[in-house]
């Protein structure tokens, strides 16, 4: 096998194995996962195969705390030392699970350059995202399979060129121009692409020229496009992206600034050929944002599932069953007595009294989401888009303030979107309904179902969802996206039973100029609550909405 | 440094230098504000919203270690100041005789999923196992006083933090009152929060903490991109000498901040600013004094950091949105951004 075939995956394993602390580390898939760390830890050779460890663990693993065992054993604390300090390579499993704090030290350790880090995200949860702050820095995407190549004798030859590997900084010029071209949102990430192709030099023992800059912007630069690069050529082009490159006599006007305008292009070329399929559909216009190959969302880092609730204290236990006993409060509630008991019960260890016994006490997240499902179809839209948009954000302007979250759905046409996934954002919200459009049918099913999932999710991670459907009630699109009003009212019939059946809280609010009964009847299919709204603005929407709020959320 | 407490040191890797100060490119609005605090901590803090990768962290970090050094007293665990023993803490305050050291200016991170023990502080384990004492020991606001307390992502800061950290800010002092101990310690710094708006709101409470509000933008424009790569590129391959180069910078500004220290109190505020600051705020219908004593404050700052004996008009106008971002009532139907609207009332006020 030669370097000209082997896959990104193995060329990132090199890079990870020769300056893993560096470059940062990778999100890798997890079918790829068992491949790439063997052929990773191969490549690493002495310097320590890659550590497995679980994202559920605590701050305490990552900084070392009182070893408990010890510290009674001996009488005074004793300390263990964390994972940042042992071993800072890590290989994280479900690492969308990583609550914040974990991910604020993670992250502060990839700055300074003292971690290696894997990411592998939970392959069954296709809304798994990373947190967007260890995401922006992990400069490479792991998903295809990686062949076992690097010795550590390569690695270890590689080593001694890294810091001398030339960069000629037109290469900077051309990359900054190239990441711009597609949308790429932070100049840290050109940083990483300089970083990977001064180190793939290396690995190549040679100084960086075109072939290292283009591998480094296909590597670091493809998988954080926004949109594919604007065509030189007009829009005729579009319905079919030429798979070769653009012809190279038509005139670029940005690239001015540089000597030679075949560079750029040919880094671009080389991102084109690995950017998501999809992306290449859209036109540089901004289009793709929604479309990106990733999850590169900024969502709040989700707190971890398996602990609901967080403590806000300890107290005395009166009985043990079924609570947790906080180790360290009963600790720090002994320790003051010591020296008395220890001479009253002639013991010569820490003696530990029931009176002593504390547990935490956990506060349940009683944090109410708002789930909008809005009827934006043609025949509610008109008139009434306007009041359900100001709703939306009257609601949200009073649930900042009580921490409260509002997401939005919208049905119109043949689907129903998530247009707004749970926020506290104010102008996350003010933009997602900007862009949205009405006109069109009622696929009331579909967005009943989306609201539905969405409510699902929120009770999950320990939310309490409210769901409330802004709609006349009648729908005329199917589930499958066909006009069909028999079909369309049985499928939303059912759709709203399952409310019903999880018992979630509802309301439907009537938007038509008439209070209709097919909305009523959907009111009573799901057990919601039924306000009729013939003429109502938009604060006259959000009173009675904020009022139900308030009562779940506390 | 105390910057560097969150983490243990590491074994093998290497510690490197933090990024300079004045080598950041780009970021004008948030690296005056940054100094300003400098000049007068009495500001109160500092918020710096942006989307994420503008390098809002790099900056504050890099600012931790342009401050010049302070004296305080040996082995102090608040670091008092020995010049001010009537905001010192108690055992300072009642010591015969001060041993004193300079230190460098204490830069605190406060992690998002802190304990309070870890903050407010707690019993001290290790004196009451081994020796059955009660011994207070200090948390990272003890750590802060004096100095600067960093929370990154202040906008997703748990609820109980927020309460706590509210009710020292406006004391400045952490009471301790919990595992019968009741200790009082002197907490007097400067907040830095940084956050991106996309991911949650602050409580409003929070908010009106902050002095100055600044607003952190990704450059568009290729040439500041190429600079930015550039220069990140040559600290990650020689940090040593990539600092050498710029020390002369940094000693220059460390410089000017300490004259702007010593200038501050000679820099007069005519009438005239002091009522167009007011109708200003009038006009923007801002909640309270604080808005308006925080321009004041600013722009005298600003004017002795640029040497000037007076506060000028055009100090108001430069200190108007950072001072008022973040203060304006929130019509949640307005599409109108803050910074937009406080622009055109110092148009409407102030004139061109």
């Amino acid at each position: 096998m030669t370097r000209d075939d082997i896959s990104d995956a193995t060329w990132v394993a090199g890079l990870l194995a020769l300056d893993g602390f560096g470059l940062g580390g990778a999100i890798v898939s997890a079918e790829a996962a068992e491949d790439f760390i063997a052929a990773l830890n191969t490549a690493r050779g002495p310097n320590g195969a890659m550590r497995v460890v679980s994202s559920t663990m605590s701050l305490d693993a990552l900084t070392g705390a009182i070893d408990l065992a010890a510290t009674l054993a001996f009488g005074k604390p004793v300390h263990t030392e964390g994972l940042l300090a042992t071993s800072p390579q890590l290989l994280i499993r479900r690492a969308e699970k990583l609550d914040t704090a974990c991910t604020s030290l993670l992250a502060q350790a990839l700055d300074r350059n003292q971690m290696l880090l894997l990411a592998i995200l939970d392959p069954y949860d296709p809304e798994a995202i990373l947190a967007a702050k260890l995401e922006a820095r992990l400069p490479f995407v792991v998903d295809g399979p990686t062949e076992h190549y690097w010795t550590y004798s390569d690695i270890e030859r590689a080593r001694t060129k890294i810091k001398t590997a030339l960069l000629d900084p037109k290469w900077v010029q051309d990359l900054c121009d190239a990441a711009l071209a597609i949308g790429i949102a932070s100049p840290r990430f050109v940083t990483q692409a300089v970083a990977t192709a001064r180190a793939l030099a290396a690995l190549q023992e040679q100084d960086v020229d075109e072939s290292t800059v283009a591998l480094a912007a296909r590597l670091v630069l493809a998988h954080r496009a926004q949109h594919a690069p604007p065509e030189q050529q007009d829009d005729d082009e579009q319905q079919e992206p030429p798979p070769q490159p653009p012809s190279p006599d038509s005139g670029e006007s940005e690239n001015d600034a540089e000597q030679n305008p075949g560079d750029a292009e040919l880094i671009l070329e080389a991102i084109k050929s690995a950017l998501p399929a999809n992306l290449l559909n859209l036109a540089a216009d901004g289009l793709g944002k929604r479309g990106a190959g990733r999850n590169v969302k900024s969502a709040a880092p989700r707190k971890s599932g398996g602990q609901r609730g967080r403590r806000i204290g300890h107290k005395r236990a009166t009985s043990l069953a079924g609570q947790r006993l906080d180790i360290l409060a009963t600790l720090r509630n002994a320790a003051p007595w010591q020296t008395l008991r220890r001479t009253w019960a002639g013991a010569d260890r820490m003696v530990v009294t029931r009176d002593d016994f504390r547990v935490s006490r956990i506060k349940q997240r009683n944090e109410a989401t708002a789930i909008f499902a809005v009827d934006a179809s043609g025949s509610t839209a008109f008139q009434r888009l306007a009041e359900a948009k100001g709703a939306v954000e009257a609601i949200l302007a009073e649930c900042y303030v009580r921490r409260d979250r509002v997401a939005l759905v919208a049905f119109r046409g043949k689907k129903a979107e998530l247009l707004l996934p749970p926020t506290r954002s104010l102008e996350r919200a003010k933009r997602a309904l900007a862009g949205l459009p009405g006109g069109g049918g009622t696929p009331l099913a579909s967005g009943l179902d989306e609201a539905y999932a969405l409510a699902v999710q929120v009770r999950r991670t320990g939310g309490n969802p409210i769901v409330i459907v802004l709609t006349d009630g009648k729908g005329n699109i199917t589930r499958a996206g066909v006009g069909n009003k028999a079909k369309a009212f049985e499928e939303a019939q059912s759709a709203a039973k399952l409310f019903a059946a999880e018992g979630f809280d509802a309301m439907i609010i009537d938007v038509s100029p008439e209070p209709q009964k097919s909305a009523r009847g959907l009111a009573a299919d799901m057990h919601a609550t039924y306000l009729p709204m013939p003429r109502a603005s938009a604060l006259d929407i959000a009173r009675p909405i904020s009022t139900a709020l308030k009562s779940i959320s506390r | 440094m105390a910057k560097q407490n969150n983490t243990a040191p590491m074994k093998g890797a290497v510690k490197r230098p933090v990024f300079p100060f004045s080598a950041i490119e780009g970021q004008q609005e948030l690296k005056t504000c940054l100094i300003l605090t400098a000049v007068d901590p009495l500001i109160g803090g500092l918020l710096a919203m942006g989307d994420r990768g503008t390098g809002k962290s790099t900056t504050v970090r890099a600012f931790a270690s342009l401050l010049p050094p302070i004296k305080a007293v040996r082995g102090c665990p608040y670091h008092c100041d020995p010049a001010q023993p009537q905001s010192a803490c108690e055992q300072c305050r009642n010591a015969a005789k001060l041993d004193t050291e300079t230190i460098q200016v204490p830069v605190v991170d406060l992690p998002l999923g802190a304990t309070e023990d870890r903050v407010a502080g707690a019993l001290d384990l290790e004196r009451a196992l081994s020796r059955g004492e009660k011994v207070f020991e200090p948390g990272l606001l003890a750590k802060a006083n004096r100095g600067y307390l960093y929370i990154d992502e202040v906008n997703l800061l748990e609820d109980h933090l927020v309460d706590l950290l509210l009710d020292v800010a406006a004391s400045g002092e952490n009471l301790f009152e919990r595992e019968g101990l009741s200790v009082r310690h002197p907490a007097r710094f400067v907040l830095i929060g940084s956050g991106n708006p996309e991911e949650g709101e602050l409580r409003p409470q929070l908010l009106d903490r902050f002095g100055l509000s600044v607003e952190v933008k990704t450059p568009q424009d290729v040439a500041s991109w190429v600079e930015i790569v550039k220069r990140r590129d040559a600290y990650e391959r020689d940090s040593e000498s990539f600092l050498a180069q710029w020390l002369d910078e940094e000693q220059k500004l460390r410089a000017r901040i300490e004259a702007g220290r010593k200038k501050l109190k000679d820099v007069v505020v005519p009438d005239s600013v002091q009522e167009a600051a007011a109708t200003l705020c009038i006009a923007l219908k801002t909640d309270g004094l604080r808005g308006q004593l925080t321009i004041i404050r600013a722009a005298r700052a600003l004017a002795a950091f640029e040497k000037q004996k007076t506060v000028a008009l055009t100090h108001i106008k430069r200190m108007a949105l950072p001072s008022l971002r973040h203060r304006l009532r929130r019509n949640p139907l307005e599409e109108t951004g803050s910074t937009a609207r406080i622009e055109r009332a110092i148009l409407d006020v102030l004139g061109p």
